[in-house]
C-alpha cells in the first residue's frame, strides 16, 4: 500500500517536471532539398508510369506516384491535410481542384509555362492555383456483340436512350463520389435539364446501372469484355481500349449535347518536395511534357500549343458549356446526395 | 457484530493483495515485466486506441459537436429504408455465408475423418488453399468463369445476359464466393473435433440396435454442436468483416463494409464510416464473444485431447459416396477456379481472345514491381515481430496469473476479428497527427518502470526522476533550437560518454552495450551519407524494372536506421535499466538517470507517433491483424506441454530465461512456425486495414490489385494474384523444409492450430 501511494507521489513530481516537454512537441522537421517527387495521379496507370519515367530520365530526380480515382485522391488529400504525403496533384477532372482550392489544400504557383497555354482564361485558376493539362469529352460505349446478339437494338445516341428497357441492368459507370468521370456525367445531366429535371432523371438512370465501378475508365474495359452493355466513360478512355486493346466497342455520343472535362493539376500545401513539384509542374505544362500522352496510349488532347491532337473528332461533338466552377463548388452535396438518395435506391424498389 | 459485513472487505482487501502478489511475482522478472509492459502497450496503442478513436468518431461531426446524425438515418423516414436494408443485406450474407459454409466444412471433414476418400492429402490442402490467397481471388475467378463474358457461362453454357437475368453479380453470387472463401476454417474446426470424439458413445448406441440416422441425429450431433456453431459465429465474423469480395462481386447490392470503404474513399466523411463502422462492430462485437466465452469454453476438452484410440468409418455405400462425391465436386471447382486465375493472367482478353500472351506480367512488373517489393519487405519484417509478441503473450496467458489477463488475451484476439476497414480508420485518424494521449502514456509508463524496478527507495527515485527530467528539458531546448536530427546525434554522444564511464568503472559489459547504442544512434544521421549516393546512383540506372526495383532500396535501409523517435527512447531506457539491474553502481545511477533524460527527450522530440506515411504505421497494421494467429498457436502448445518440466529446470537452479531458451522455446518451436506461416500469408493478403495507409513511398500489393482490376482489366488483377499466390507458397514450403530440418523429431505442423 505504502508502495502505491509513493508511487502517486512520484507520479506528480513527474507531472510537474513535464510541463516543459509540451512544448517541446511542436516542433516540426526542416528538410533539405530532396531527389524526389510524390505525385498523386488520377490518369490511366500507363501514361502515369511513362510521365515517370520521362520525368526521372529529364531530371534525375526519383519519382514515387500512386493513382487514384479523383474522388479517392480528394479524400486523400483532406486526410493527410495536417501531414502531407504527395506534392502534386496531376490529373482528374479540375472540378475537384476547385473543392481542394475552396478548402485551402493548394499552394498557388505562377509558373513560367502559363504563357503556353491555349486559352489562359479558361485553363487556369485566376489565382494561380490549378491548372488545366489536358481536354476530353464524354460518350457512351456500346459492347457491339451485345449489339449484334441483340437484334433491334441501337447504340445509345442520347441521354434518353439510356433508359431504354433493354439497357436495364447493362449500364456500367463509376459512382461520382469516387470518380471525376461519373462526377462530370451527373454534372452534365444537370446542366443540361436543370436541377429539378436532373435529378428525376438520374433516379431512373441509377437504376438501369448493373455495378458502379470505382475508377472513371473502368467501365468502358468491362463493357469490351461483355460484362454490360453501355459504359459512360471519356471517349480517350473508350478510343485507348478500341484502339490498343482491340475490344470491340462503338463510340457514340449524346446529340443533346455532352460534358467535357479539364484535367487538372494542382501542387499541394505542405509538400516537402515543393522545388521538385514545381519542375514537374513546369513541364507538365510544357509542349514536350504534353506531346507524351499518345506515346502512353493516352488520347486527351492537349492545354498547350504546339502539340498535335492525336484524335480531333472526339471534341469535334456538340459540347455543352460546362461551368467548371459550378460544378466544384456543388461537388459535396451532389456527391452527398447521389451516395445517398439516389445510388441505391433503385434496388429498394425491387 | 455482524461477520458477515465484517468479512466482505476483508475478503476483497486479501484479493486485492493477492492481485498485487501476483504483480510483484512477475516484476521480480524483471525481463518477463518488460515484456508484459511492451505486449499491453502494443495493445493499447495500435488496437484498443484505434478502435475507439473509430467509435468516438463515429458520434461526433466534423465540427466536434455531438451529433447522432447517421445514427438516426436508420429510423429516419427518408433515409430509413435504404440503410435498413444495407443493414440486412450485410447480415443476410453472413447468415447465409455461415450457414452454407459450416455445412460445407462439415461435409469435407465428414469425409476426410470418416468416409476413407481416396486422396485425403490433396482434399485437406485443396481445402487450405484459400486460406491462403488473396482475399477477393475467388471473387475474380468467378467473375472469370461465370461472369456474364465467363468461360463456362459464356463460352460453355451459351448463356447470354440481358434484362433482368440473373448472373453472378449481386447476393447470391457474394455468398458464393464467401462461403469458398471461408470453408477451409469451418472445415479446420469440424476435422479437429471430429478426430477428437470419443466413438464409444456411438459404438455404445449401435451395440443398442440404433439405425445410422438415427445415432448420427441424437449422439453425433449433439457431440459436434459447439464446434458448429463455433464455426457458424466465426464464419459470419469473418464475412461481415471481408472487403475485397464485395468490392469486386456485389453488383448493386451493397454491404456495410463496402460502403464503408466508399464514405471515406470518396465521399470523406469519416463520421459517416465511423458510424457505419460502429453499427457493423456491434454485430461482429457480440457474436465474437458469444463465441469467445460460452462456444468454445463448452467445446474446449474435446478439442484439446489428444486423439482417442480409433476411429469410426463409415462402411455403408450410400453414406460414404454421397459426401465423397461433393467432396470431389468442389475439389474439382476451387481447383478450377485457381487455374483460372493463372489461366487468366496469361490470356489476352479473356472472354474475348484467349491466345497466350505474357504481357500482363509484363505490364505487372513494369508498374507493380515497387508495390510487390514493398509488400514483401514490410511482410517478412512483420513476422518476426507479430510472433515475437504472439508468444509472450501466449506464454503469459497460459503460464502467468495476473489481473487482466483475460484483458490481454481478448484484445490481442481482437485486433484480428474487427473488420479491417474499422482498424485502418482507426489508424488514420490516430496516426495522422501525434496522438498526445498515448505519448504520455507511453512516457509515463516507461519511466515509472525504469525508476520502479531499478531503484530501491523513493528518494533515489525522486532524485534520478528530476535529474532526468532536467537533462531531458535541456535537450529538448536544444532540440527546438535546432533540427530534430541533432538531438539523436547528441543522445549518441551522450551514451558513447556513459559507455566509457562504465568501462572506466570496471564494468564492461555495460560499457560495450552503451557504446554500441551510441554508435547505432549516431548512424542515424550518418546513413544518410550512405543513402544519398545511393539514391543518386539508382536515379542513373536508366528506367524500367530494374531501377523500380532498386529506387526502394535508399529507404529500405533506411527503415532499419531511423528508427521513430519514441521507439529509440524506450531501447534507451530498456538497456539502460537491464544494464543497471545486472550491476548495481554509483556510476550506473548516475548513467541510469541521464539515460531516462534522453529517452525522456527522445519520447517527445519532434511529432511523436504522427505514423502515417512511414513504413512503422503498416508494420504495426500487419502485426495486429497477424497476432490472433500467433497466439492461438502459442496458446494451444504451450497447453500441452506440462509445466513440471518447466518447474523441474527451475528447481535444478536454471534462472527463468535460461529455463525459456533451453527448455520451452525448442518445445513450442513448432507452434512459432506455424505461427510465422500464418503471420506471413496474413501479411501478404491483407487488403481493408492497410487500403487507407499505402503511401507514395510504401505501395500495397493488395491495393493495386483493386486499383488495377479497373484500370489493367481482369487478367492483370489476375496476374497479381497469382504472383501473391505464389509467394505464399513459396514462404510456407521454406518453413516447411526448415521445420524438417531442425526438428526432425517433432513430426509435421499442425497448421490448424493458428486457424
Amino acid at each position: 500500500m505504502k508502495r502505491i501511494k509513493n508511487n502517486f507521489v512520484l507520479l506528480f513530481i513527474l507531472m510537474a517536471l513535464l510541463s516543459p516537454q509540451i512544448f517541446a512537441m511542436g516542433g516540426g522537421e526542416k528538410d533539405a532539398e530532396t531527389m524526389e517527387l510524390n505525385v498523386l495521379a488520377t490518369p490511366q496507370e500507363e501514361w502515369c508510369q511513362g510521365m515517370k519515367q520521362e520525368f526521372e530520365n529529364m531530371t534525375g530526380i526519383t519519382v514515387n506516384y500512386v493513382r487514384m480515382s479523383s474522388g479517392e485522391s480528394l479524400a486523400r488529400i483532406r486526410a493527410e491535410k495536417d501531414n502531407p504525403q504527395f506534392d502534386i496533384w496531376w490529373g482528374g477532372p479540375i472540378d475537384s481542384f476547385v473543392a481542394a482550392k475552396q478548402e485551402g489544400l493548394l499552394e498557388a504557383y505562377d509558373s513560367p509555362s502559363y504563357k503556353n497555354l491555349l486559352d489562359k482564361k479558361k485553363f487556369k485558376d485566376a489565382d494561380n492555383f490549378y491548372a488545366g493539362i489536358y481536354v476530353g469529352s464524354l460518350g457512351f460505349a456500346t459492347n457491339k456483340n451485345w449489339l449484334a446478339a441483340n437484334p433491334g437494338t441501337k447504340a445509345p445516341t442520347s441521354w434518353d436512350d439510356l433508359l431504354k428497357p433493354e439497357f436495364k441492368g447493362q449500364i456500367l459507370v463509376a459512382h461520382p463520389s469516387t470518380s471525376g468521370t461519373s462526377y462530370t456525367a451527373l454534372a452534365t445531366v444537370l446542366q443540361i435539364r436543370g436541377e429539378a429535371e436532373g435529378w428525376k432523371y438520374l433516379e431512373k438512370y441509377a437504376g438501369q446501372v448493373h455495378q458502379f465501378t470505382k475508377s472513371g475508365a473502368a467501365p468502358a474495359k468491362f463493357v469490351g469484355q461483355g460484362e454490360a452493355a453501355v459504359g459512360i466513360v471519356f471517349s480517350h478512355d473508350i478510343v485507348h481500349e478500341i484502339d490498343d486493346n482491340k475490344l470491340p466497342l462503338e463510340l457514340t455520343f449524346p446529340k443533346e449535347g455532352t460534358g467535357y472535362e479539364i484535367g487538372g493539376m494542382g501542387i499541394l500545401k505542405g509538400g516537402k518536395n515543393l522545388a521538385n513539384a514545381k519542375k514537374w509542374f513546369d513541364w507538365a505544362l510544357s509542349a514536350e511534357g504534353q506531346s507524351l500522352g499518345p506515346k502512353y496510349k493516352a488520347y486527351q488532347a492537349p492545354t498547350v500549343k504546339g502539340v498535335k491532337l492525336s484524335h480531333p473528332e472526339l471534341l469535334d461533338v456538340n459540347l455543352i458549356d460546362y461551368d467548371f466552377l459550378w460544378a466544384g463548388k456543388n461537388k459535396k452535396a451532389f456527391v452527398d446526395k447521389f451516395s445517398n438518395e439516389i445510388a441505391a435506391a433503385a434496388n429498394l424498389k425491387k | 457484530m455482524s461477520t458477515n459485513a465484517d468479512l466482505k472487505p476483508l475478503r476483497s482487501v486479501s484479493r486485492l493483495k493477492q492481485r498485487m502478489q501476483e504483480f510483484s511475482l512477475i516484476f521480480r522478472d524483471h525481463v518477463l515485466a518488460l515484456g508484459l509492459l511492451l505486449c499491453v502497450l502494443f495493445l493499447i496503442a495500435f488496437i484498443i486506441y484505434p478502435i475507439l478513436k473509430t467509435a468516438i468518431n463515429g458520434f461526433f461531426n466534423s465540427e466536434g459537436q455531438f451529433s447522432l446524425e447517421y445514427f438516426k438515418r436508420f429510423v429516419d423516414p427518408y433515409y430509413g429504408p435504404l440503410s435498413r436494408k444495407i443493414f440486412g443485406d450485410t447480415l443476410t450474407m453472413g447468415l447465409l455465408t455461415a450457414f452454407g459454409g459450416t455445412l460445407l466444412g462439415f461435409i469435407f471433414a465428414y469425409t476426410i475423418v470418416r468416409c476413407r476418400v481416396p486422396g485425403k492429402k490433396y482434399i485437406h490442402i485443396l481445402a487450405l488453399v484459400p486460406t491462403v490467397s488473396p482475399p477477393f481471388a475467388i471473387a475474380l475467378s468467378s467473375i472469370l468463369l461465370f461472369g456474364r463474358n465467363g468461360l463456362i457461362s459464356k463460352g460453355l453454357l451459351r448463356m447470354t445476359f440481358g434484362g433482368n437475368i440473373n448472373d453472378i453479380y449481386g447476393m447470391d453470387g457474394l455468398v458464393f464466393v464467401q462461403i469458398i472463401t471461408f470453408f477451409s476454417v469451418s472445415y479446420l474446426i469440424l476435422r479437429a473435433m471430429l478426430e477428437r470424439l470419443d466413438p464409444s458413445m456411438e459404438e455404445a448406441a449401435r451395440s443398442m440396435g440404433a439405425g445410422k440416422i438415427h445415432i448420427f441425429r441424437t449422439v453425433t450431433l449433439p457431440l459436434l454442436i459447439p464446434g458448429i456453431a463455433g464455426s457458424f459465429l466465426l464464419l459470419f465474423v469473418e464475412s461481415l468483416a471481408d472487403l475485397g469480395n464485395p468490392l469486386f462481386i456485389s453488383g448493386n447490392t451493397t454491404v456495410l463494409s463496402a460502403q464503408i470503404f466508399l464514405a471515406i474513399a470518396g465521399e470523406y466523411d469519416y463520421q459517416k464510416a465511423s458510424a457505419l463502422a460502429v453499427v457493423l462492430l456491434i454485430p461482429t462485437l457480440v457474436i465474437f464473444l458469444v463465441q469467445r466465452y460460452y462456444v468454445s469454453r463448452r467445446s474446449y476438452i474435446s478439442v484439446t485431447g489428444k486423439p482417442t484410440s480409433g476411429l469410426i468409418e463409415e462402411k455403408e455405400g450410400w453414406i460414404r459416396w454421397p459426401f465423397i462425391i461433393v467432396t470431389y465436386i468442389i475439389c474439382i471447382l476451387i481447383l478450377t477456379l485457381y487455374i483460372a486465375i493463372m489461366y487468366g493472367s496469361f490470356s489476352k482478353a479473356w472472354g474475348i481472345d484467349y491466345s497466350f500472351t505474357f504481357e500482363w506480367w509484363k505490364q505487372m512488373f513494369a508498374r507493380g514491381t515497387e508495390s510487390i517489393l514493398d509488400t514483401t519487405f514490410l511482410s517478412v519484417l512483420a513476422t518476426p515481430l507479430a510472433v515475437l509478441l504472439g508468444m509472450v503473450i501466449a506464454f503469459l496467458v497460459v503460464r502467468k496469473n495476473f489481473a487482466g489477463k483475460e484483458i490481454v488475451d481478448f484484445t490481442s484476439n481482437l485486433g484480428g476479428a474487427v473488420p479491417g476497414t474499422i482498424l485502418g480508420i482507426g489508424f488514420v485518424l490516430a496516426f495522422s497527427t501525434s496522438p498526445t494521449i498515448l505519448v504520455f502514456i507511453l512516457f509515463f509508463v516507461m519511466i515509472l518502470f525504469a525508476l520502479g524496478v531499478s531503484l530501491q527507495s523513493n528518494k533515489e527515485r525522486i532524485l534520478a526522476g528530476t535529474a532526468g527530467m532536467i537533462i531531458a528539458i535541456i535537450l529538448n531546448y536544444i532540440e527546438k533550437m535546432s533540427v530534430t536530427l541533432l538531438i539523436v546525434y547528441i543522445i549518441g554522444v551522450i551514451s558513447l560518454l556513459c559507455g566509457i564511464a562504465e568501462i572506466i568503472s570496471k564494468n564492461r559489459k555495460a560499457g560495450r552495450r552503451f557504446i554500441i547504442l551510441g554508435l547505432y544512434l549516431s548512424t542515424y544521421g550518418l546513413v544518410e551519407y550512405v543513402v544519398h549516393p545511393l539514391s543518386r546512383m539508382i536515379s542513373r540506372i536508366p528506367s524500367g524494372v530494374f531501377k523500380n526495383a532498386m529506387t526502394q532500396i535508399p529507404d529500405y535501409i533506411r527503415l532499419f536506421f531511423q528508427l521513430p523517435h519514441p521507439i529509440l527512447g524506450c531501447i534507451i531506457l530498456i538497456l539502460a535499466v537491464l544494464s543497471f539491474l545486472k550491476k548495481k553502481t554509483k556510476t550506473g545511477k548516475i548513467i541510469l538517470s541521464i539515460m531516462i533524460g534522453c529517452s525522456t527527450s527522445l519520447i517527445f522530440a519532434g511529432k511523436p507517433l504522427a505514423l502515417v506515411g512511414t513504413p512503422y504505421i503498416i508494420l504495426a497494421a500487419y502485426a495486429v491483424r497477424s497476432l490472433p494467429a500467433s497466439v492461438r498457436s502459442g496458446i494451444a502448445s504451450l497447453q500441452q506441454i506440462d509445466p513440471s518440466i518447466e518447474e523441474a529446470s527451475a528447481i535444478m537452479g536454471a534462472d527463468a530465461q535460461y529455463t525459456f531458451r533451453k527448455v520451452t522455446l525448442p518445445l513450442i518451436m513448432p507452434a512459432i512456425i506455424a505461427g510465422m506461416i500464418f503471420s506471413f500469408t496474413r501479411h501478404m493478403t491483407s487488403l481493408s486495414a492497410i487500403l487507407f495507409l499505402v503511401s507514395p513511398k510504401w505501395r500495397i500489393v493488395t491495393a493495386s490489385i483493386l486499383s488495377e482490376w479497373e484500370q489493367g482489366g481482369i487478367s492483370m488483377a489476375a496476374a497479381y494474384s497469382t504472383l501473391i499466390i505464389l509467394f505464399v507458397l513459396i514462404a510456407i514450403s521454406i518453413l516447411y523444409f526448415v521445420t524438417n530440418r531442425m526438428i526432425k523429431r517433432r513430426g509435421g505442423i499442425d497448421i490448424t492450430w493458428g486457424a
